[in-house]
């Protein structure tokens, strides 16, 4: 991203050609670029006319070539004048090199790609209705340009107002720290000019008719203090250098539509070395006692100790490692469409009560109580699960979605029917869900609890009850046989 | 089958901690069964089981949940103390390094537990007197120490069982009477039935746990 103002000495405006389009009006590509940051503007003569009518020194005007009002569609003509407008930008620039006014500065849209004026644009924003915002939903969506700019402004040795006198408060740059400082939900996506910017596949296209592309840039959020939320879309956390100081207040996290495939991408973001043997932070156990308090004592610092709910939908997740038990409090973890086949590290999570791990590729689950331990809810969805003998002892579920797997026996249901607390149950989808009398049948499994199961999001009607009744005393004469025969 | 199941004011949730083979399992199957449960299997994650009883002539249903004792287990278990009204620490009076471990036990409850969670000391086994390793005495004094219940118990013939579940139940009781029990707070443990049941209120009651998840 470009920095006029410390870079002012190596930055250059050219008019590399003219386009006549298909009205008839030629436009002249204007190149600037600062450092290494380039980007093209498309302006027409009356554009330069205007903007120098509104620039405000006399001494400049004379620059301007004048205007012709016959012959002026001959190439010859117009590749003069798109000399002569080079030189007249060329001379503005060292003209105003140390301040640009604002005109000249939106004419060659340095407030799109550069720091201190686009964050110009931000305070005049936040001045005119930061409150109003503010006071609707402490909520922003900021694009990862803006971001970046507020994270190197903070380093900039550059005061906070600008240089205009005349407008001078309201560029201040206090006005975008006043109004960050306050937001409890932070949105950052690539731009802002594709709210629905949800393909990942587009995080590596420039910003605008930029060369900046978003994500590529690196930024810390230490301007946002009072932040609870933090939501990435089709951006990489990954970008964040330095996140230590919100790990300790943030509640909730979103990334979705990146590439990201490890969680230790979000949760370790600003941690080089990406260890996925992350020791507990839970009260040591008998064993190893001394040991695991040294090891506890070290992490405290690396530890999300309010993180309550971390949402990874539509990454390319492949496992869950073991940087999740850098957040202990977690209560709510969804994982929904990734590419995860089993789960791991999660008996490290006291608190964990819902898990969503729908549009996955998970084929089996064994013995899955060892694993987790006190959830309440449990979304498997669009899986490829077969059998249930493995969720038998999740004795604590209260809602379990199996909607759409590859579930075809009966019989898997006997599995779910020992869960005391179940009352929700989503089977719909499976291949088993086609047969004759499915509901009274599966409902039949449950026995006495059968009128407690909402099953596919009803209960049993009246009707399917008295079916199940029937269908549960028949099992239970025959499995009474079965243990005579025995 | 009937609708005598339903017939309760409040739910309790309680956890049962403690060492393996300190008969944590066989003090619950006694008190849901009535019964000395002899060859117990070790409980792999956890079991659950729940009874229905009376305090003040209000119905609770207790919900207790069982834990593994073993240490491979203890990530797992530990995800049980959540939301639990009372919590059952049990040792075996025959074997001292059960109740040398206690104070691990009472460091995980205090730390994943609420402060209103009332804690009861059990120590089991109470009928093996000649083998005895802990008395009476020492333990008594580690619970005031601590602010415990505690009883000395017997899964075998049953002596105390009811008495430490019940016990337990009265002092979480008593602590919703008095105030310090929050029955809204998300984890106290306790769930309250205003009104008789019907099928109407059990979904308002359905929809009211949704609210209730933070998420």
């Amino acid at each position: 991203m470009a920095c006029f103002y410390r870079q002012h000495d190596d930055t250059e405006v050219t008019i590399p050609r003219y386009i006549e389009s298909s009205t008839g009006i030629t436009y002249y590509d204007i190149k600037v670029r600062v450092a290494q940051v380039e980007w093209l503007v498309e302006r027409r003569y009356k554009d330069f006319a205007q903007l120098n009518e509104k620039l405000e020194e006399p001494s400049s005007r004379k620059l301007l070539p004048p205007k012709k009002l016959v012959g002026n569609k001959q190439p010859a003509f117009l590749e003069t004048r798109r000399e002569q407008l080079e030189k007249y930008l060329k001379e503005l620039l060292i003209h105003f090199r140390t301040q640009l006014p604002q005109v000249l500065a939106e004419f060659l849209e340095f407030n799109k790609y550069d720091i201190i004026y686009l964050l110009q644009d931000l305070a005049k924003l936040f001045n005119e209705c930061g409150d109003a915002l503010l006071s609707a939903r402490k909520e922003y969506n900021f694009s990862a340009l803006e971001v970046f700019a507020i994270s190197e402004r903070l380093s900039l040795p550059c005061p906070p107002q600008s240089c205009n006198i005349e407008e001078r408060g309201k560029f201040d740059f206090s006005h975008v720290l006043d109004f960050c400082s306050q937001l409890a939900v932070l949105v950052v996506t690539p731009s802002k000019e594709n709210a629905s910017f949800g393909d990942y596949n587009a995080v590596d296209v420039p910003i605008g008719r930029s060369n900046i592309i978003p994500n590529r840039l690196s930024f810390n959020l230490n301007a946002f203090r009072q932040l609870k939320t933090l939501k990435f879309s089709a951006l990489s956390t990954e970008n964040i250098v330095d996140i230590e100081q919100l790990k300790p207040s943030l509640e909730q996290i979103r990334v979705h539509n990146t590439t990201i495939t490890h969680i230790n991408q979000v949760l370790l973001c600003d941690n080089l070395h990406k260890a996925c043997d992350v020791p507990s932070v839970l009260p040591p156990g008998i064993v190893s006692e001394v040991a695991a308090t040294s090891k506890a004592a070290l992490l405290s610092t690396d530890s999300w100790s309010n993180l309550a709910e971390l949402d990874l939908t539509g990454n390319l997740l492949t496992q869950i490692d073991g940087s999740v038990r850098t957040a202990p409090k977690l209560r709510c973890l969804l994982l929904e469409q990734n590419r995860i086949r089993t789960i791991q590290n999660l008996s490290e999570l006291p608190h964990l009560q819902v898990l969503s791990l729908s549009v996955n590729l998970i084929g089996e689950c064994v013995d899955w109580h060892l694993e987790l331990g006190n959830l309440v809810t449990l979304n498997l969805a669009q899986n490829k699960l077969k059998e249930l003998s493995g969720l038998r002892k999740l004795l604590s579920l209260v809602n379990l979605d199996l909607s759409c797997n590859l579930i075809e026996l009966l019989d898997e249901v006997d599995h779910l029917a020992g869960l005391p607390l179940l009352e929700t149950l989503r089977l719909t989808g499976n291949p088993l869900a086609g047969s004759v009398d499915y509901r009274p049948r599966v409902l039949a499994r449950f026995h006495e609890r059968a009128n407690e199961i909402s099953l596919d999001n009803e209960p049993g009607t009246a009707v399917e009850l008295d079916t199940a009744l029937v269908l549960s005393a028949l099992l239970k004469s025959k499995q009474r046989q079965q243990q005579q025969q025995k | 089958m009937t609708a005598a199941p339903y017939n309760y004011n409040y739910i309790f949730k309680y956890i049962i901690i403690g060492d393996m083979g300190v008969g944590k399992s066989c003090l619950l199957h006694q008190f849901t069964e009535k019964k000395f449960m002899a060859n117990c299997p070790h409980t792999i994650g956890v079991e659950f089981g729940t009874r229905i009883i009376e305090v003040d002539d209000k119905k609770i249903k207790l919900q207790i949940w069982d834990t593994a004792g073993q240490e491979r287990f203890r990530a797992v278990t530990r995800s049980y103390y959540r939301g639990a009204a009372g919590a059952l620490m049990v040792y075996d009076i025959t074997r001292r390094s059960t109740y040398n471990h206690l104070s691990s036990w009472l460091t995980d409850t205090r730390n994943l537990t609420n402060p209103s969670t009332v804690i009861f000391l059990i120590g089991n086994k109470s009928d093996l007197e000649s083998t005895r390793e802990v008395t009476y005495e020492e333990a008594k004094e580690f619970a005031d120490e601590n602010g415990l219940m505690f009883l000395e118990a017997s899964a075998m013939t049953g002596q105390n069982v009811e008495e430490a579940f019940l016990e337990t139940a009265r002092k979480i009781y008593q602590n919703i009477q008095e105030g310090r029990l929050d029955l809204n707070a998300s984890e106290s443990g306790v769930q309250h039935r205003p009104s008789q049941p019907s099928r109407t209120s059990l979904s308002s009651e359905a929809t009211n746990v949704k609210d209730q998840c933070s998420c």
